[in-house]
């Protein structure tokens, strides 16, 4: 049984009388532990993929499996709670709580989680990614005081919280430092290695694609390589 | 504090907290004029609705043309004279209908202990038929009043502790006070109440506007399957020379006044309702625009649209538990200390009860939220039906 399976995934949106196909028949099996990478041009569909991977954008057609449940014929809350359990989300942009503390931040998916509530041990636990993400000093730093790359590495500490099983990053280390892409790349590369998470990267640059055991590319909407 | 989803209403609340603070304001100044306005009318209809409880007559038969004074007398502080002869009493006796009579005669007096005592009414009762002051003087005294005993009024009784007395001169005649009265919420708060045998010797040392024989209100209960009106209207057809007051016409002048003030209150908190509605609505539209896209970001983390709604609701029942908070005791302050400014509450003595006092400040608690959440209808709406990639993509 695949973790994810995605079986002929489409989304079409209307744009001035038009009929974009964003995705376009895309079917994929994703396993525990596979680091897939999903590159294509601008408008090619990645993000969309991705937003559908992770719950957050119903397909217009087609089926999406998490361990053999459909997930979107669950209700709305069924489908949150997809997003809580199973699903670590690292945003292209900057999406950090302003009104957050760095440790609020993460500790913010936790109080999403069906039947938790934060406990000394989620603390624990968020000090110790902040610790791997290199920014335990800043703990009780708010975003604004943080740079773009400290806030990256915040919100994927974060998207580790709920200890998920599939990881999906939408170019993480689009607007960062070659340095800082290093870091954050590395840092990916150690979850995916320690704790045998399913990574889904999407991503421009083909030599950070070339850190996935997967690659994919999307042309129009459909999913033309797969290597 | 534990983080939860309140805690993140909180941040949220501080985030911009002069907007936050002027909305708290806002509300707490309508509240407080709504607090203000419903005290000083509940005040003035239950202190009337009291007093005439409190009398315990269904009927009051004065002297012709003297209704208002009667009123003035009953509910108010003032101090006034009207008198009528006192065979008129068997006279209302035999109406149909009559049950129980009674009657007081009001002597207006200046004590003569020093300039600043106040002028005080004197009412002289028949103790036999007497049915106002009996359950009183019964729990408080415990016996008859004797000849040159009095009784004080709570608010005479106030008075007159200030000079350290226990006996006063009334009309040449000395008096031992033996008691005083509960507070009534009545005209009869500042009397000094003494049995009618002290009439003749007080006539006869002083000169008295009543006569022997003349009394000045008679009060009536009437019989179970009579109505006040069918019984007020004979008494009023058999003798010319008495006007009838009905148990619930008592204070009509006043309550005419009142209903007129009311509507005018009415008017002025709806009005200002519906700005603070106004204001609650634009600025929980402006927060509700500002969060668009992290309510897209905590969506995509796991939030149901029930956690979103959540944190947005208890930032607006914050701020309207809050702001009302600051109402009520703005508004109660406010009824506190200007209630001797006008003249409607000063001369009914017009308080509230602790338990009319909890209601206003209810009522005042209950409007501020509903506002709030009035005013913020459309944005939990608005926030309640984002998808979560659109909050993302939107600004």
């Amino acid at each position: 049984m695949a973790l994810l399976e995605l079986d002929g995934i489409c989304k079409n949106y209307e744009l001035e009388g038009q009929d974009i196909k964003a995705v376009d028949n895309v079917s994929l099996k994703i396993e525990k532990g596979d680091f897939i990478s999903i590159m294509g041009h601008s408008g090619s569909g990645k993000t969309t993929l991705l937003s559908i991977m992770g719950g957050i954008l119903a397909p217009s057609g087609g089926s999406m499996k998490f361990r053999n449940t459909d997930v979107f014929s669950l209700p709305d809350d069924g489908i949150s709670e997809y997003r809580a359990m199973n699903v670590g989300y690292i945003f292209q942009f900057a999406s950090l709580m302003p009104v957050l503390n760095t440790i609020e931040n993460l500790l913010l998916p936790v109080i999403f989680k069906p039947g938790q509530s934060v406990e000394p041990s989620h603390e624990k636990t968020a000090m110790k990614y902040l610790d791997l993400v290199g920014l335990a000093d800043k703990a009780r730093a708010y975003p604004a005081q943080l740079s773009g790359g400290q806030q990256r590495r915040v919100a994927i500490a974060r998207a580790l919280m709920n200890d998920p099983d599939i990881l999906l990053a939408d170019e993480p280390t689009g607007d960062l430092d070659e340095e800082t892409e290093a870091e954050v790349m590395g840092f990916l590369g150690k979850m995916h290695a320690e704790k045998g998470l399913a990574v889904v990267m999407v991503t421009h640059n083909s030599e950070l694609a070339g850190n996935a055991s997967i690659r994919i590319r999307m042309t129009n909407g459909r999913m033309e390589g797969l290597s | 504090m534990r983080f939860n989803l309140v805690a993140v209403s909180l941040r949220n609340l501080k985030r911009k907290i002069f907007r936050t603070t002027i909305l708290i304001l806002s509300l707490g100044l309508l509240v407080s004029t709504l607090v203000f306005g419903t005290s000083f009318i509940i005040s003035v209809s239950s202190t009337i609705n009291r007093a005439s409880d409190r009398l315990g007559a269904d009927l009051l038969i004065v002297p012709v043309g003297a209704r208002d004074q009667a009123q003035e007398v009953l509910l108010e502080t003032k101090v006034t004279q009207f008198y009528m002869p006192g065979e008129i009493i068997e006279r209302v006796r035999k109406v149909e209908g009559i049950k129980a009579l009674t009657y007081h005669t009001y002597i207006s007096s200046i004590l003569g202990l020093c300039c600043d005592v106040p002028e005080a009414k004197i009412v002289a009762f028949d103790q036999d038929s007497d049915f106002i002051l009996k359950p009183w003087i019964r729990d408080k005294l415990g016996r008859r009043l004797e000849k040159g005993e009095a009784i004080l009024g709570w608010s005479a009784a106030d008075n007159l502790v200030l000079l350290e007395v226990d006996s006063s001169v009334l009309f040449n005649l000395k008096f031992n006070f033996v008691g005083t009265l509960e507070k009534t919420g009545t005209g009869l708060d500042d009397a000094i109440f003494v049995s009618d045998e002290n009439i003749p010797a007080m006539a006869n040392a002083a000169n008295l506007d009543a006569g022997p024989d003349e009394v000045s209100i008679i009060f009536a209960k009437i019989k179970p399957g009579y109505t006040s009106e069918d019984v007020g209207g004979n008494v009023e057809e058999s003798i010319v020379e008495a006007d009838v007051i009905n148990r619930n016409e008592m204070g009509g002048r006043i309550i005419g006044v009142l209903r007129d003030i009311n509507r005018l209150f009415l008017i002025v908190v709806t009005l200002a309702s519906l700005i603070s509605t106004f204001l609650a609505w634009s600025v929980f539209s402006a927060i509700a625009n500002e969060r668009v896209r992290e309510v897209g970001i905590m969506r995509a983390l796991g939030a149901k649209s029930s956690h979103v709604i959540k944190i947005f609701l208890t930032e607006v029942f914050l701020v309207g538990v809050l702001g009302s908070i600051a109402g009520v005791l703005g508004g109660t302050l406010l009824s506190v200390t200007l209630s001797r400014s006008f003249t409607i509450l000063r001369e009914l003595s017009a308080t509230l009860t602790l338990d009319e006092r909890f209601l206003v400040g209810a009522i005042g608690l209950a409007a501020g939220v509903a506002i709030c959440l009035a005013g913020s209808y459309s944005s939990i709406v608005r926030l309640k039906g984002l998808e979560p990639l659109s909050a993302l993509k939107e600004i």
